[in-house]
């Protein structure tokens, strides 16, 4: 049931599907050949911001048919299988770009090594932190406040880095803690921050789309 | 009779409307039209029916089971049409893409029954929703309800803004759907004349209340229109009147009570109500 819901989501962006797969190739390509130092986490990171976009087009066009989720609840679809399928989607995004970007590092840029667990852990739970705090205000507020969301996310991502270096450029911080832990502590550790807020953004979807009149 | 659909103090609180202790019972083997003027609380109680929105308080037991606890189950035996206007179905979508998201929904789902539909209608699966007509949309939404097997057909204003051959259509799959046994259906509209022909049961919702629920051949056969003279009228018969309306030539109204009516104007003209009368006379009566 649930993968039909899926199926869903993907019928109803279908103009938008085969552009994403297109982004998802040329986001990491461009990157890797105009700067090709930046190999791993930051492209890997805006590859897949950048894709879960597709989700905002999905929730664009639900917007166009805004009792259509009413008749899915009207048919025997419980409301917590139409919130899970969005997540399932979300997470079928970042396979498809974990896979793409996998092969990119190997057949372009020939560093499989900075690529590892580590970085499609860390990618995962920026992104999981992104969506997870989005989607329940989609669902609570509708698309285009949490638009606004979206945007302070990608406005963070892009200018982040300089903006940080700029307000701590005095403030000398020791990471050397952080590289003292072993990867597989770090691994476990990502893996289960990411669960655990995946897990609580889909526990309060749904209950706000459980609340919600259709 | 076993009830298919039974209604209990249903209660539903908006900020300016509300229903309030709505309670009915839909018999099987029955086509039972929800009648009421717009805004009369029709759709609201479907969709209350249905989960779409969270009752206040009361209960909903269809086929002796409660919806809100075996509300997967009892979906699966439910036959949908919603109100057209809404954007149900996603306009993007072909028509059998839509199928290919609602059918697996269903347990029952008879792909056999969606084509015959289909070709029945004259409908082309590859078009997209987006360029249906209305009636077009309504034939596929019945197409939809009818190819899983539904028990019970649940119809909120299908015939609304239809044409004449259309709602003849309707009102003759909806005879057909009764014919199996043991089904029922629940139609809601304010288009009368359509239940003129096949309903079977009317239940009048007013003001988020019930007014009446009545067997139609009973309602019918308990109502008379009467009409006379203005200068008949006087205080005390006018208490015999459901509603009276009076222009220069005289007055028209309903009465369940034509013997004393009589009795107190010889000379009045008797005629059969229609569903329409009983209802406007009904709703206005309450008013007064």
């Amino acid at each position: 049931m649930l993968l039909n819901l899926v199926r869903k989501d993907i019928l109803i962006a279908k103009k938008y599907v085969f552009v994403t797969m297109l982004v998802v190739i040329a986001i990491p390509l461009f990157l890797m050949l105009a700067a090709p130092s930046l190999s791993g986490f930051f492209p890997f990171l805006y590859t897949v911001v950048i894709s879960e976009l597709l989700l905002q087009t999905i929730s664009q066009e639900e917007a166009k048919c805004p009792k259509a989720s009413a008749l899915l609840c009207a048919a025997p679809y419980t409301r917590s299988a139409v919130v899970k399928a969005k997540y399932v989607f979300f997470l079928l995004i970042f396979a498809y770009c974990c896979i793409v970007y996998a092969i990119m590092m190997l057949v372009i840029n020939q560093q499989p090594n900075s690529f590892d667990l580590t970085t499609i852990l860390t990618v995962l739970l920026f992104s999981v932190i992104i969506y997870g705090v989005y989607t329940p205000i989609e669902f609570k507020y509708g698309l285009s406040k949490a638009k606004f969301v979206f945007m302070i996310c990608i406005l963070a991502l892009s200018l982040g880095p300089v903006l940080f270096a700029n307000l701590f450029a005095n403030i000398t911080i020791n990471f050397s803690a952080l590289t003292a832990i072993s990867s597989g502590v770090k691994n476990i550790v990502l893996a289960l921050a990411s669960i655990a807020v995946f897990g609580i953004s889909m526990m309060v979807s749904t209950k706000i789309f459980y609340k919600k009149e259709l | 009779m076993d009830n298919i659909l039974e209604v209990t103090g249903l209660n539903k609180s908006y900020k300016d409307f509300s229903l309030t202790d709505v309670s009915f019972t839909l018999p099987d083997d029955c086509i039972t039209g929800f009648i009421g003027v717009n805004g009369a609380g029709k759709t609201t109680t479907i969709r209350t029916i249905l989960g779409l929105t969270h009752k206040t308080s009361g209960s909903i037991k269809i086929f002796g089971k409660d919806m809100e606890s075996n509300e997967q189950e009892l979906k699966n035996r439910i036959g949908i049409v919603l109100d057209l206007d809404e954007g149900y179905f996603y306009d993007e979508l072909t028509m059998d893409e839509m199928k290919s998201i609602i059918a697996p929904a269903y347990s029952r789902w008879n792909e056999k029954d969606y084509k015959e539909y289909l070709d029945r209608f004259s409908l082309n699966p590859r078009q997209k929703i987006a360029t249906l007509s209305r009636g077009m949309r309504m034939k596929f939404a019945l197409t939809l309800a009818l190819s899983h097997g539904a028990d019970l057909l649940i119809m909120d204003e299908p015939t609304s803004g239809l044409d004449p051959l259309v709602r003849s259509q309707l009102l003759e799959i909806m005879t057909n759907f009764m014919k199996q046994g043991g089904k029922g259906v629940f139609f809601s509209t304010h288009i009368t004349s359509d239940l003129d022909k096949v309903a079977d049961m009317l239940i009048l919702i007013h003001g988020g209340k019930i007014l009446f629920e009545q067997e139609r051949d009973i309602l019918l056969d308990n109502y008379r229109l009467v009409k006379g003279d203005n200068k008949d009228l006087n205080n005390e018969n006018k208490k015999l009147f459901l509603n009276i309306q009076t222009t220069d030539f005289g007055f028209a109204g309903v009465t369940d009570k034509l013997s004393d009516v009589q009795k107190s104007m010889p000379d009045i003209l008797v005629e059969r109500p229609t569903i329409e009368d009983i209802m406007l006379a009904y709703i206005d009566g309450g008013q007064r």
